[in-house]
């Protein structure tokens, strides 16, 4: 049976998409990147890029959850913003406190995951009015507890943030890694396959049998979670609280999610491609400005680039479903 | 079960003796003001298979979904077992034995075959994690069990045929050898080879005490494969029988029933001139190859079953969907290429299917609805004549006597009538040169439908050319010069004047739809049952 293989192939081809893609534009931008600067090939380089993809991957990583899910988050910034200026202000250096605060931040991202999905699925508010809703008030807490950068976070944030571990591997790099095994472990879950599920067809789930509405407010929940982690990176990352910073990787996040080869239309997409995602956004930067690319250009090329890549994506995708239809 | 709806031999041997598995009694639903399903009581017993049997909108398919458990019935209740039961999840029904078959299939598109077949019901570890190694073993025996090949664990349900996805729902419902399945017109996407593993299966499950409820269009089908069968009509049980006791000529009888004479408006003779010709017209799927035409004060109805590709045939007609072949419109053509914009410059009005969505735009007034298509031949430049348009508006909604005379009135708060006059108005503020209409007369009431009728014979008087589809065999019958019938998105009978009744009609439909079954293999040839 020729033709039953032949699906196969498409299938893989377009299942690997967001990652394959990025996994090639991401090498070929390093290659670029250390060709234009052949001083930048050293660890304290590898360091700076894990540090500054950091929050954008656990923006990314947050985001990504919600999009599978069919839904899309604009809190998943203030969030970060939030938990940086809690963390910053009441955190001290005691183990204690340390372990207080970092599940006590976590148990807010998850709070105002909880607000988000409630609104979307009982309130029936669309979810991108709710959850720009909810990132105003967020905003308006982050600046409340906090009116501009400062605070102090304990060594053992900053240490486990911007330090190394293991012969100059950063530690960024390996929470990074953290998050890409637990996504592997979440793969496994029952419940994290029914984001999925809800998010593709809805109906369907439904008659499958899926709580399909708390399986979208749970999406949401670990969103806010995991947006959550992000903060904690981020104060790690800054030394203090921020009550702006966070803010300002929500779009670069839901980017990084769809560059990966998330579909803003749920059922699709995962935590590596958001991951490669990111870095691509991470080291564009990087490569613009040793090319010597006008600061002001930047925002420009990123854009055009973003295009490029998602446009690519999806036409590979289109191409790939359409010689499944034609076969059918 | 005092039905006096209950025309045919009422009991069937099976009944006397023998306990029901599962058994509803005076099912009743209603949706708003249209009742689904009124009153029905049937029984399902181990090792027999009930055909279901009705036309669309018969109640069949709102039936099905409060047997598993989709919806919940406003009156009656469900035995299964012997003791009542009330479902309320579908997850419920099926975890106590009851599986279906759904139409709109509840596989998820993004899901391997393996995780939908076990979706919601995945097999966990000791660490409460779930191997997909082991799914996709399981999903393995499970359809090599079942003689399907070509399918494979790993595939993404995305990219099967709809051949192919309707194996796998037919394994996703058949994986926890349930007591009670429930087959929706599971034949009507299978080929035939398909069709005839389906069966040779469906014997085997029969012979291990599964209860089979079965429903199917194709009555070759149903009368070599049920032991007994139920028929519905506007929602009630219209027959009762076991299998032999009926002719298929009877059965077609209870199923179109001869509702309440409704008068029809004598037809003026057809013009000579051609409206509409179209040629070799094929859609991504359907039509396929289809050429007709209309003539200048011709009403042509297109018949069939339900879902044969006659929505595609019209929206491809007027350019909304991509189609090949050429079209010639009066004078224009032949066109290779065409949109709905060239469609309506040519004088071409269209009905859509869901006039709910496609036809109205319903969070605007009447008269800016009517208005949408004349835009541009009631302005001046880009300044538009208010006046004039609101005259003609007028005019024309008044001719059609709407039960409101504030035309700024949403078209929201209009009943079903009233919002598909809206729809015609629209299309009437100038008279077209053709009329593409889809089952206008769905969800309306009778008066209504009257005046649709007197409007449509009318149009044709004055030498409009009209191309309608329509669910209602009465209505084509009664109301065509010529009727096109199509099977699976093909003409399969063209007839003229006297030819045109009801039987003649059902016949090409149900005939073509078992030569299909029986003829050349359909779609999803790659999926080959072993066995066969």
């Amino acid at each position: 049976m020729p033709q039953a293989d032949q699906w196969l192939n498409a299938q893989r081809i377009s299942k690997w998409t967001g990652l394959g893609s990025c996994t090639v534009i991401l090498v070929g931008m390093l290659v670029a990147y250390f060709l234009l600067q052949p001083a930048a090939l050293s660890d304290s380089t590898v360091v700076s890029l894990s540090n500054s993809a950091l929050p954008l991957v656990m923006a990314a990583t947050a985001e990504t959850v919600v999009l599978i899910g069919g839904g899309i988050d604009l809190s998943v910034g203030v969030v970060m913003s939030l938990v940086s200026v809690i963390v910053a202000t009441e955190m001290d250096a005691s183990v204690g406190s340390m372990l207080f605060w970092t599940v006590a931040a976590i148990g807010v991202g998850c709070a105002v995951g909880l607000v988000n999905g409630v609104l979307v699925e009982y309130a029936h508010v669309n979810a991108f009015i709710a959850t720009l809703a909810t990132m105003e008030v967020v905003q308006g807490l982050a600046l409340g507890v906090l009116g501009s950068p400062g605070g102090q976070v304990p060594a053992g944030y900053e240490t486990g943030t911007q330090g190394t571990s293991f012969h100059y591997l950063p530690n960024a790099l390996l929470i990074i890694l953290g998050v890409m095994v637990l996504y592997a472990i979440a793969r496994r879950v029952r419940a994290f396959r029914w984001i999925y599920a809800v998010g593709s067809d809805r109906q369907a789930a439904r008659i499958s049998g899926i709580r399909d509405r708390r399986v979208v407010i749970g999406s949401y929940v670990l969103c806010g979670g995991i947006a959550a982690v992000g903060g904690l990176t981020l104060s790690g990352l800054l030394s203090s609280g921020d009550p702006i910073e966070g803010g300002t990787f929500l779009l670069p996040g839901i980017a990084a999610a769809v560059i990966g080869g998330t579909s803003v239309f749920g059922g699709k997409g995962g935590v590596p491609g958001s991951v490669a995602g990111a870095f691509i956004l991470t080291v564009l930067a990087s490569v613009l400005f040793a090319a010597n690319v006008t600061p002001f250009y930047e925002a420009f090329f990123t854009g055009l680039a973003t295009v490029l890549i998602v446009g690519i994506g999806v036409s590979i995708d289109r191409y790939t479903s359409s010689r499944a239809a034609r076969w059918s | 079960m005092d039905n006096g709806d209950i025309v045919g031999g009422a009991s069937t041997a099976s009944e006397v003796g023998r306990q029901a598995v599962f058994e509803c009694r005076g099912i009743s639903k209603r949706f708003g003001a249209t009742v689904a399903v009124a009153d029905v009581t049937m029984a399902l017993y181990a090792g027999e298979t009930r055909a279901i049997l009705g036309e669309n909108g018969a109640g069949k398919s709102t039936l099905i979904k409060i047997l598993s458990g989709v919806q919940e019935p406003d009156k009656g209740s469900l035995i299964y077992r012997g003791s009542e039961v009330v479902w309320r999840t579908p997850l419920k029904a099926r975890t106590a034995g009851v599986a279906v078959v759904h139409q709109e299939l509840s596989l998820v598109s993004e899901l391997t075959v393996a995780e939908n077949i076990f979706l919601r019901r995945e097999p966990r570890s000791s660490l409460r994690l779930l191997s997909v190694p082991q799914m996709n073993r399981m999903t393995g025996d499970l359809l090599e069990r079942l003689g399907i090949a070509g399918i494979r664990p790993r595939m993404v349900v995305r990219q099967l045929s709809p051949s192919q996805r309707q194996v796998v729902e037919i394994a996703k419902a058949v994986k926890d050898s349930p007591s009670v399945l429930i087959l929706d017109e599971p034949t009507s996407t299978l080929g035939e080879q398909l069709v005839a593993w389906l069966f040779d299966q469906m014997g085997r499950w029969c012979q291990e005490g599964v209860a089979i409820a079965f429903i199917s269009h194709r009555m070759g089908e149903i009368q070599k494969i049920a032991d007994s069968i139920t028929i519905l009509r506007n929602g009630r049980k219209i027959l009762d029988a076991t299998r032999g006791t009926a002719t298929e000529h009877e059965l077609i009888a209870a199923m179109s029933g001869r509702e309440l004479e409704v008068g029809f408006p004598r037809l003026s003779p057809p013009q000579e001139r051609q409206v509409l010709r179209v040629e070799d017209l094929s859609g991504q799927k359907w039509p396929r190859k289809v050429n007709l035409q209309v003539a200048a004060g011709e009403i042509v109805g297109i018949g069939g079953l339900d879902g044969q590709g006659q929505r595609e045939l019209l929206h491809c007609l007027y350019g909304l969907a991509r189609a090949k072949g050429a079209i010639t419109v009066g004078g224009a053509g032949p066109m290779h290429r065409w949109s709905p914009r060239r469609m309506r410059d040519l004088g071409v009005g269209f009905v859509p299917a869901d006039r709910g969505r496609e036809g109205l735009l319903q969070r605007n007034s009447i008269a800016f609805n009517t208005s949408l298509p004349w835009l541009g031949r009631f302005s001046m430049g880009s300044l538009l004549k208010r006046a004039e348009l609101g005259t003609a508006i007028d005019y024309r909604l008044r001719q059609l006597s709407l039960s409101t005379d504030d035309y700024s009135q949403l078209v929201k708060v209009l009943s079903g009538g009233n919002q598909q006059k809206v729809v015609l108005a629209k299309w009437l503020l100038e008279p077209p040169n053709l009329f593409v209409l889809y089952d206008v007369t769905r969800g309306v009431d009778v008066g209504t439908k009257l005046q649709i009728y007197d409007l449509l014979a009318r149009l044709a008087e004055s030498g409009v050319g009209i191309l309608f589809y329509t669910t209602d065999i009465n209505e084509l019958v009664n109301l065509s010069h010529r009727v096109y019938v199509m099977a699976d998105g093909e003409v399969s009978a063209e007839l003229r004047a006297p030819d045109i009744t009801e039987e003649n009609v059902l016949r090409a439909a149900f005939a073509s739809s078992t030569a299909t079954a029986e003829g050349a293999p359909a779609a999803g040839r790659v999926l080959q049952p072993e066995g066969l």
